[in-house]
């Protein structure tokens, strides 16, 4: 079975590491520290799983969550917001399919990585 | 039977049938003053004619002298009961008691007698009479005894006494009235005149004609009692005038017994009204108000006012006595006039009570005229404004106006007052000395009883203080604001540089310790553990202060939609019961089958509030177990209970365990470390959420946080 493609936008290398090691055995894993190359990519692809970053240089998280839910394309592509400010976070909840407040736990992660795709290939 | 005779017939007649007719007319309205004894009188005379003109008729001396005896059943009584009717119509009724009635009747009734026993002592008639034939009238003539003379010197004498009373009432009657008197004098002169003539012989009279005198007598003052009305009106309008009038009466003679009073001083007095005043002396009467007698007791005209008892029962009474005195400024009595001005008395002490609270008042008040001209401003109002009483009078409020008041304010204030309504509103008003200040100011009008407007009242407050204070208060809180707003941002700020660093650690340590990196020593593993163990720490720690922060600055949203409780437990738990598990405690959790299934609420915060609550519970119990209970309580409150057999927390520490950085234990253990905030921030969500927490614990004994929240409901989903 051919491995689901991950899209991982974090402008912080350390972070955009971490969940590269933590989602490379599962996923087809292409990172991006910026909105801009990322848009541009989403053009191409239909992955299954977005882990986006809100503060985004180039193009903004937010930008980018209306172009991926705009695009009738991604429809079935799931998104998981990753941001430090909670607040933030609390504002565009709803958009995403799940927030994940940082520090957040490699493990964790792909367990809900996972369980999120698994949930997706199961209603196809 | 001769013209001569036939004429005294028709005379004698005449005099019966009038007699008789005044008599009933009169008896009718006896009810006016003087009435009574007028009737009875009329009725004596018309007995003493009647019998007479039978005497006359009568053909032999037995008959004759029989009639003759009864001519005196009239002719005795007549003199004293026009003295009687005299007594009364010159309002000398008083003299008449019923001793003295008695006494008069005493002599006529002994006349009566001597009459009809003359022919045992011809002390009335000497002789026994004989029958004389003179002027064509067959006529009893006797000789006159002892007692006739007696009995005429007495009638006489109560004629002469009543004729004396009555000419020198008449002689008082208004000038207009003199024509009808001179008639009226003539009639009760007609039994004087006649006897003149026939004592004198003047005319050649053989009979006696006295009835027909009197009966002239009687028509005269049948005349001024009835035709002309002047003897019933005035004492009736007398008495209407006085028992009608709101004023109560006293009328006093020289020795102080009460000779005339009106049912208005019992009303005014409050006194039993059957009871009797007239004929008392004053001061016995009134002996209850000794107040009343000692203030009317002056010999000098006074007027004076005097309260009467004490408390709610008191009275007050306008007092006016009077010296009354005749013409010749002899003292005759005196008069007593008692007002009741208890409302008036109520009153001005209700306008004294209201005026002193205007004078005293702290805010202005200004009265005008319909005009608008200020007719009364209180002692505040120049303290504020700089102008007196006497300067601001009949001037226009206008005086304090200036163009910084806003445009339309006093238009809009005119047609509020003038449609009869009460305007309030701001004004900025100068000063006498210039200094503009704010004022508020109420005004409304004042109303007649008719609903027409007399004046305008005015009660203004100087606010300008107050306005500075408010614009200095907006400032403050703009800033305080402002303030609180800028400490959110930098926690957020702090919250975000904190958070992605700690991602970092975070997730090295964890790829480390898991190997995701390579191989690594079980000493390596060890130490990235620990390095896990204190990121997360950190971690707590961070959301415990931006979670105290936002509560703190008010910012917290309580995010509420509708959630499972049953997803909400299991969801807590999750990893909780393996930390359970992994100390060696039992670990159970219980939900109600009566708890709705859906609840509205916060599920993120109610779910960081179990966490709290279970992770302390599991942390400070070393042996035994752990419940969760989520239980509806009420059908408007549900509760999440967490239960655990640790070691308890004193009595002493259980209020301040809530309270931010407290710790129910000294002993900070690397299990049990924290900032202790965690129960702070619950008790905080938990009020937040209209709810309240308990803790029933005893040292030894394990302790039981109850979370008691209101069930809310969501939306029916249609």
């Amino acid at each position: 079975m051919e491995k689901p493609l991950v899209l991982i936008i974090e402008d912080d290398p350390a972070q955009n590491q971490i969940f590269n090691i933590s989602l490379r055995n599962d996923f087809v894993v292409e990172t991006f520290l910026e909105g801009g190359a990322a848009a541009a990519r989403l053009e191409e692809v239909i992955p299954a799983l977005v882990l986006l970053d809100l503060n985004l240089p180039g193009k903004s998280g937010r930008e980018l969550l209306v172009q991926i839910r705009g695009d009738k394309r991604l429809a079935a592509t799931r998104i998981i917001l990753t941001t430090a400010d909670e607040q933030q976070a609390d504002m565009i909840e709803k958009d995403a399919d799940l927030v994940l407040l940082k520090p957040i736990s490699p493990g964790q992660l792909k367990e809900l990585a996972l369980r999120m795709v698994q949930k997706l290939s199961g209603e196809e | 039977m001769s013209l001569q005779a036939i004429s005294y017939l028709t005379i004698l007649a005449a005099a019966t049938i009038i007699s008789i007719m005044l008599a009933l007319y009169t008896w009718k309205n006896r009810q006016t003053t003087g009435a009574k004894p007028f009737a009875l009188m009329m009725l004596a005379l018309f007995v003493w004619s009647l019998t007479y003109l039978i005497q006359i008729l009568s053909p032999d001396l037995a008959s004759q002298a029989f009639w003759n005896k009864a001519t005196y059943f009239g002719i005795v009584t007549t003199p004293i009961l026009w003295f009687l009717f005299s007594l009364e119509y010159t309002e000398r009724k008083d003299w008449i008691t019923r001793k003295r009635l008695i006494a008069l009747f005493v002599f006529p009734v002994i006349t009566i007698l001597m009459t009809w026993t003359n022919d045992f002592h011809h002390l009335f008639w000497s002789t026994d009479g004989k029958l004389v034939q003179d002027g064509g009238v067959l006529l009893r003539s006797a000789e006159n005894g002892i007692w006739f003379w007696i009995h005429t010197v007495y009638s006489y004498f109560f004629i002469a006494a009543g004729t004396v009373m009555v000419v020198r009432a008449l002689l008082h009657w208004p000038s207009q009235y003199r024509g009808q008197m001179i008639w009226i004098l003539l009639a009760l002169f007609a039994p004087w005149m006649l006897n003149v003539v026939q004592i004198f012989q003047l005319l050649p009279i053989v009979i006696d004609l006295t009835p027909f005198a009197f009966t002239l007598t009687g028509i005269g003052m049948g005349f001024a009692l009835f035709r002309h009305r002047l003897l019933d009106l005035a004492p009736v309008a007398r008495d209407v005038i006085i028992e009608g009038m709101q004023d109560g009466i006293i009328v006093l003679d020289p020795s102080d017994r009460i000779v005339e009073t009106n049912q208005a001083v019992q009303r005014i007095l409050n006194m039993p009204e059957n009871q009797t005043l007239i004929g008392k002396k004053f001061t016995e009467a009134f002996s209850q108000w000794p107040k009343l007698v000692e203030r009317s007791e002056k010999a000098t005209e006074t007027e004076v006012e005097i309260a009467l008892g004490t408390g709610s029962d008191q009275r007050w009474v306008g007092l006016s006595s009077l010296p009354l005195q005749d013409k010749r400024r002899k003292a005759v009595g005196r008069l007593i006039i008692i007002r009741n001005i208890t409302l008036r008395k109520r009153a001005e002490e209700q306008v004294r009570k209201l005026s002193r609270a205007v004078e005293a008042s702290p805010t202005s008040i200004v009265i005008t005229g319909v005009d608008g001209d200020i007719q009364y401003v209180n002692p505040k109002f120049t303290q504020v404004t700089g102008y007196s009483m006497d300067e601001a009078y009949g001037k226009n409020p206008n005086i304090l106006k200036t163009d910084e008041t806003p445009v339309g304010t006093h238009r809009d204030l005119w047609q509020t007052i003038s449609a009869g309504r009460e305007w309030s509103g701001e004004f900025r008003n100068r000063k006498k000395n210039g200094e503009l200040y704010w004022e508020l100011a109420a005004i409304s009008p004042i109303q007649d009883e008719d609903g027409t407007i007399t004046h305008y009242v005015a009660v203004k407050e100087d606010i300008t203080e107050r306005k500075r204070a408010q614009d200095a208060l907006f400032i403050a809180y703009d800033q305080a604001l402002e303030a609180s707003r800028a400490k959110s941002q930098l926690l957020a700020r702090v919250s975000h540089e904190l958070r992605t660093p700690l991602g970092g650690i975070l997730g090295y340590a964890e790829l480390l310790k898991d190997g995701a990196l390579g191989e690594i020593t079980e000493h390596q593993k060890d130490a990235a553990k620990s390095i896990l163990q204190s990121t997360q720490h950190l971690t707590v720690m961070v959301n415990e202060l931006l979670d105290e922060a936002q509560i703190q600055a008010n910012t917290t949203i309580l995010k509420e939609k509708k959630f499972s409780p049953a997803a909400l437990l299991e969801g807590a738990v999750s990893g909780l019961d393996i930390m359970a598990e992994k100390k060696g405690l039992g670990f159970m959790t219980y939900i109600d089958p009566n708890l709705p299934e859906h609840l509205l609420g916060d599920e993120q915060r109610l779910r960081q509030i179990l966490i709290n609550l279970i992770g302390n519970a599991i942390k400070f119990t070393e042996k035994g177990e752990v419940w969760v209970r989520l239980e509806r309580r009420t059908s408007k409150q549900w509760v999440i209970k967490v239960s655990d057999t640790g070691m308890g927390i004193p009595n002493e520490a259980q209020t301040s365990i809530f309270e931010p950085f407290q710790q129910g234990h000294n002993a900070i253990t690397s299990e049990n470390r924290g900032i202790g905030l965690g129960l702070a921030i619950t008790k905080q969500l938990v009020e937040l959420m209209g709810g309240r927490i308990r803790l029933d614990s005893q040292t030894g004994q394990g302790s039981r946080f109850s979370v008691l929240l209101p069930i809310k409901l969501p939306p029916q989903e249609s």
